[in-house]
C-alpha cells in the first residue's frame, strides 16, 4: 500500500521549474524522510502534496485523494507543520492546544501531549515567550492532536538544539500508530539516516529513493554518500579568506573578552557568569540547548543588549563605554536573515560597506571584489527577498566581512542551510580565522562543532563546561559531540 | 567628520530606495494623496445644496404661491412637493425623502393683508443636526425677504450684510482644501516614519543598524531626513494643485509657506519616529497612528473650534503639533502671515520637534539595554 502516489509532476514558478518531471511512491505506515539542497524542491514538494499549490503537470494522489479536488476530506487525515507553523504568540500554550483541538474539532484531552511535549510545566506560558525547541514540540503537538494518517514535516527541527531536536523524533515515534506515514523532511542527515527510507531531492527531480542504511551504514557515511550524490563537494581553498586581510591594528592578547556578563530580569537570571576569552585566530563556539542564554550572551558581545553587570570587550575597547569604535571592529551575521529583503543584493552590499566606512572608489573596488568572491555576478541585480536561503545566508556573511573586521560574530550562520553549504560555509570560517580572523559562533549542529577550537557548553544561563572539543568529549566519555553535549546537560542537571 | 557624513548619505540613500521600492509605501505617497485630494474636494462639503422640500400650503392664495415660489427659484433648494396633510410630511421625513416640510397656514394672506404678524412653520431633520439648521437659515432668509417685499414700510428694517473675509463667498471649500492638505502631509509623514523603524525590527535589519558603528544620531538624522522630504515635496505638489485646479487662492508668501511646512513636517516627523521607537511590529505602529491621531484631529480646531473648548482642552491643544500646522497652512493661504505670528506659530512646534526626536533617540539607546 503507498500513501502517496506521484507521477509525472511538474511545477513552474514563472520561468523557473521547481518540480520537474517527479514520479515517486511513499509506503503507508513508514517514516520517509525528505532530503535536497536550497531550491532542490522540496518545500515546493510538500505543499503540492498537501493541496496548497497546484501542480502543472502531472498526477498526486495522497491517501487515495486528489490533494486539490478533495481537500477538504484530505485535511482531516493529514496533519501538516509548515516550516513555520502558526502558534498564536499572544496565547499561551493550553490556549493554543485548545483553539487548534477546537478548530480540528476533537476532545480537551492534552494530558498525554503535555507529558511527552515536556511543556506540562509551561501551560500557562505565552508560546511567544517558549523557547524555539519548545514552540517546535508545541507545534507538533498540535498537529499530532487529531491522530492523522499522514504526517507532513516540514523542517521541524531547524534552529532546535540537540536535545529537543531528540525530543522531537522521540514524539513522533511514540505517538503515531503503525499505521501512520510520515514525511519529514530534514537538513539533519543524521536524522534522515533513521528513517525508514529516505528521498533525495536535486533540481526537481528524485535522485535517490530507498534504505538508509543501504546506502551507508553510518550517518557520517551517509552524509558523504548524499554529497556525493548531490554532485559532491571538494574542498577548495577559500577565495573569501585569500582576499580577507584582517585589519588588526592594536595589539592585545585577547581579542574578544566577556568577564562576568551577567544579565538579570527581575528575579530571572538569563546570563550569570559568563566569562571567556578568546585568542586572535581564535574559533570560539558557544552551545547549548534553545533558551539557554546563548542569545542573549551573544547580543549583549555586540551591544545589543546591556548587561546587567560585567563588560564585554572587543579589542580591548568596553561595548558599553565605546560602542561605536568597538563594532567598527566587528562583523555581525544574524541568526535570522536580516539584510533589505526590498532591495538588490548590490545595494545591500553598498549600504553596508558604506556604513563602516567605505567610500567613492574603494568602496567600488571593494564591492566588485566581494562581488566576484561570493560568486554574486549574475544575482547583483535580483531583489533580496527572491533568493533561495543558502544565498541569503551568504550575503549575510558577505555584509559582514565586507569591512575586513577582524573579529567575526556569527550566530547560527548555517541554519537551514544544505548540507554542501554548510561545508562551504565552514572552510569559510576556518580558513579565515587561520588568517588571524578572531570568530565568535553558535550552532546546533554537533558536527560544526567539531570545527570550534575552543567550545562554551551554556546550560540554564550558565557556562557548564568550557574546552576544546576533544577535551569535553572525554571528560563524559563521549565519542562525538552530540553525546558530549547530551552527557554534559544530564549531568548538570544532577 | 566627512566620514560621518558620508555614512548619513548612505543612510539616506538606503531609506529613500526602500520607500521607494515598496509598493505599500510608494502606494502612500503616491495613490493616496490624489485619490483623497479628489474625494474631499468634491464628496465632503458643509453647504447644503439641492434640498427637497414639500409644502402643505392651506391658504392657496397669491401670496402663499409667491412665497412658495421663492423656494422654488433658490438654488439651494431643488424640488418643492405640495402635499395635503401633515401625516404625509412626517412620512416623506421619517424616509429622508425631503430635507425640510413648509407648513402655510390658511389665514395667512388675510393676515398679511391685514398687516398682523404672522408665523410660518419650518420642519426640518433634526437627527442631521448640522443640515438642519442650515437648511432653516436658507429657509429664515427666504421668508425674511419676502416678509420686506409684503411689508416694506414695517417701520426701521435693519438689514443684516454679512461680509465673509478671506473667503467671500463662504466658498467651503477653500476651507476643506487647506485643512485636506494638511491632514495628508500628516498622515502620509507619520505613516513613513512610523512605520520605517517598526518594519525594521520586524525584520531584524534594525539590530543590524544597531550593530554597525552608525550612532544614535546617525541613525535618527538618517530616518529623519527621507521622510521630510518627501513629504516636503507633496505638500508644495498638493498646495500647487489645489490653488491651480481647485481655484483656492493663495494669498501668502511662498517663502513662509515653505518655511511653516517645514516646521509643521518636521515635527510631525518627530511624532511618528517617536511612536516607532517604541513600537516593535508594523501594527502596533499603525494603532500608534490612530492613537495619536483620532484626539490630535479633535483638538486641533478642524472639528470644532478650539474657542469653544473647555479651558482644560484648550490648555491641551498647546501641545498638539497639527494644531499649529492647521492654523498656519489656512492663514498662510488664504490671509498672508506676519512673521510675528509665523514665528509665534512656530514656536511651540520646534518645541515639539526636540522633545520627540529626543525620545526616538533616547529609546533606541534603550534598545541596547
Amino acid at each position: 500500500m503507498d500513501a502517496i502516489v506521484v507521477s509525472h509532476l511538474t511545477k513552474m514558478f514563472s520561468n523557473l521549474i521547481a518540480i520537474d518531471d517527479l514520479s515517486l511512491k511513499i509506503e503507508k505506515g513508514k517514516i520517509t524522510g525528505l532530503i535536497g539542497a536550497d531550491g532542490a524542491g522540496k518545500t515546493t514538494l510538500i505543499r503540492l502534496i498537501v493541496g496548497m499549490l497546484a501542480p502543472k503537470n502531472g498526477k498526486i494522489s495522497v491517501l487515495n485523494l486528489n490533494p486539490i479536488e478533495q481537500k477538504a476530506e484530505l485535511n482531516q487525515k493529514i496533519g501538516y507543520m509548515p516550516q513555520k507553523f502558526g502558534l498564536y504568540e499572544d496565547l499561551t500554550v493550553l490556549q493554543n492546544l485548545e483553539l487548534y483541538a477546537d478548530l480540528k474539532n476533537v476532545p480537551h484531552d492534552f494530558d498525554k501531549l503535555l507529558k511527552f511535549t515536556q511543556l506540562e510545566r509551561f501551560q500557562g506560558r505565552l508560546a511567544g515567550a517558549l523557547s524555539g525547541g519548545m514552540k517546535q514540540k508545541l507545534g507538533l503537538a498540535v498537529v499530532l492532536l487529531s491522530s492523522p494518517e499522514l504526517l507532513v514535516l516540514d523542517e521541524p527541527s531547524v534552529g532546535v538544539d540537540p536535545i529537543s531536536r531528540r525530543d522531537l523524533m522521540q514524539m513522533v515515534r511514540d505517538l503515531i500508530s503503525p499505521q501512520t506515514t510520515v514525511l519529514w523532511s530534514t537538513a539533519y542527515l543524521d536524522e534522515a539516516h533513521s528513517f525508514d527510507t529516505a528521498i533525495v531531492l536535486d533540481k526537481g527531480k528524485v535522485i535517490f529513493q530507498g534504505k538508509p542504511t543501504e546506502l551507508a551504514k553510518t550517518s557520517q557515511e551517509f552524509e558523504n554518500k548524499v554529497i556525493d550524490l548531490m554532485g559532491g563537494y571538494q574542498k577548495k581553498v577559500s577565495k573569501v579568506a585569500e582576499n580577507y586581510t584582517c585589519s588588526n591594528t592594536n595589539n592585545v592578547q585577547y581579542t574578544v573578552i566577556a568577564e562576568n556578563l551577567e544579565k538579570r530580569y527581575g528575579d530571572f537570571y538569563a546570563v550569570r557568569n559568563n566569562s571567556f576569552y578568546i585568542k586572535k585566530g581564535e574559533i570560539f563556539g558557544l552551545l547549548g540547548p534553545n533558551g539557554a542564554g546563548k542569545s542573549t550572551s551573544f547580543k549583549m558581545m555586540c551591544g545589543l543588549a546591556r548587561p546587567t553587570s560585567g563588560t564585554a570587550k572587543i579589542m580591548g575597547i568596553d561595548i558599553v563605554e565605546n560602542p561605536e569604535k568597538a563594532r567598527s571592529y566587528l562583523g555581525y551575521m544574524a541568526q535570522k536573515f536580516s539584510l533589505y529583503e526590498t532591495i538588490t543584493v548590490e545595494q545591500n552590499l553598498e549600504f553596508f560597506a558604506s556604513v563602516y566606512g567605505l567610500h567613492d572608489n574603494k568602496l567600488k573596488k571593494r564591492l566588485e571584489e566581494i562581488i566576484d568572491i561570493f560568486n554574486f555576478k549574475e544575482i547583483r541585480n535580483q531583489d533580496t527577498s527572491e533568493l533561495p536561503l543558502g544565498f541569503k545566508q551568504k550575503l549575510s556573511m558577505a555584509c559582514a566581512l565586507i569591512h575586513n573586521p577582524p573579529i567575526l560574530f556569527l550566530d547560527e550562520p548555517t541554519s537551514g542551510v544544505d548540507v554542501v553549504t554548510r561545508r562551504e560555509f565552514w572552510n569559510h570560517i576556518t580558513s579565515l580565522a587561520k588568517k588571524g580572523a578572531t570568530v565568535l559562533v553558535t550552532t546546533h549542529f554537533m558536527d560544526e562543532a567539531e570545527y570550534c577550537d575552543r567550545i562554551s557548553l551554556f546550560y540554564r544561563g550558565e557556562a557548564v563546561a568550557i574546552g576544546t572539543p576533544d577535551e569535553l568529549k572525554q571528560r563524559v566519555g563521549a565519542k562525538n559531540m552530540e553525546e558530549a553535549f547530551v552527557n554534559l546537560i544530564e549531568e548538570s542537571d544532577k | 567628520m566627512i566620514d560621518r557624513f558620508k555614512k548619513i548619505i548612505a543612510l539616506i540613500k538606503k531609506e529613500f530606495l526602500i520607500i521607494w521600492k515598496d509598493p505599500k509605501s510608494r502606494g502612500i505617497i503616491i495613490a493616496l494623496p490624489i485619490v483623497q485630494l479628489i474625494l474631499f474636494a468634491n464628496a465632503i462639503t458643509m453647504e447644503v445644496k439641492n434640498i427637497k422640500v414639500a409644502v402643505i400650503d392651506l391658504d392657496k392664495t397669491v401670496e402663499s404661491r409667491e412665497l412658495i415660489a421663492k423656494f422654488e427659484n433658490s438654488p439651494q433648494f431643488e424640488q418643492v412637493k405640495r402635499i395635503d396633510n401633515i401625516h404625509q410630511m412626517q412620512k416623506l421625513i421619517d424616509n429622508q425623502e425631503i430635507e425640510m416640510g413648509l407648513y402655510i397656514q390658511n389665514d395667512f394672506s388675510t393676515l398679511i393683508k391685514s398687516k398682523t404678524p404672522t408665523d410660518i412653520l419650518i420642519i426640518t431633520d433634526g437627527r442631521q443636526t448640522n443640515s438642519a439648521a442650515i437648511i432653516a437659515g436658507y429657509a429664515s432668509q427666504i421668508i425674511m425677504s419676502y416678509s420686506h417685499e409684503v411689508s416694506p414700510t414695517n417701520g426701521a428694517v435693519i438689514n443684516i450684510i454679512p461680509r465673509h473675509w478671506y473667503n467671500p463667498n463662504l466658498e467651503y471649500r477653500w476651507f476643506i482644501l487647506t485643512i485636506i492638505v494638511v491632514m495628508l502631509a500628516v498622515i502620509v509623514t507619520l505613516l513613513l516614519t512610523a512605520l520605517s523603524i517598526a518594519r525594521e525590527r520586524e525584520m531584524g535589519t534594525f539590530d543590524q543598524l544597531i550593530v554597525s558603528p552608525l550612532s544614535s544620531i546617525d541613525i535618527l538624522i538618517g530616518k529623519t531626513i527621507p521622510p521630510l522630504c518627501v513629504a516636503m515635496v507633496l505638500s508644495c505638489f498638493m498646495s500647487f494643485a489645489v490653488t491651480y485646479c481647485f481655484g483656492v487662492p493663495f494669498v501668502g508668501s511662498v517663502f513662509s509657506f515653505l518655511i511653516a511646512m517645514f516646521i509643521s513636517l518636521m515635527s510631525m516627523v518627530g511624532v511618528g519616529l517617536y511612536i516607532s521607537s517604541i513600537c516593535s511590529t508594523q501594527q502596533q505602529a499603525v494603532f500608534g497612528i490612530i492613537a495619536f491621531l483620532m484626539p490630535a484631529v479633535l483638538l486641533s480646531g478642524f472639528i470644532s473650534p478650539i474657542e469653544d473648548m473647555p479651558k482644560f482642552l484648550q490648555y491641551l491643544t498647546y501641545a498638539n503639533p497639527i494644531r499649529f500646522f492647521m492654523s498656519l497652512a489656512r492663514e498662510i493661504c488664504l490671509k498672508g502671515i506676519s512673521t510675528i505670528d509665523l514665528f509665534i506659530n512656530s514656536v511651540p512646534l520646534i518645541f515639539i520637534s526636540v522633545v520627540t526626536l529626543s525620545l526616538a533617540s533616547w529609546s533606541f539607546k534603550q534598545q541596547k539595554s
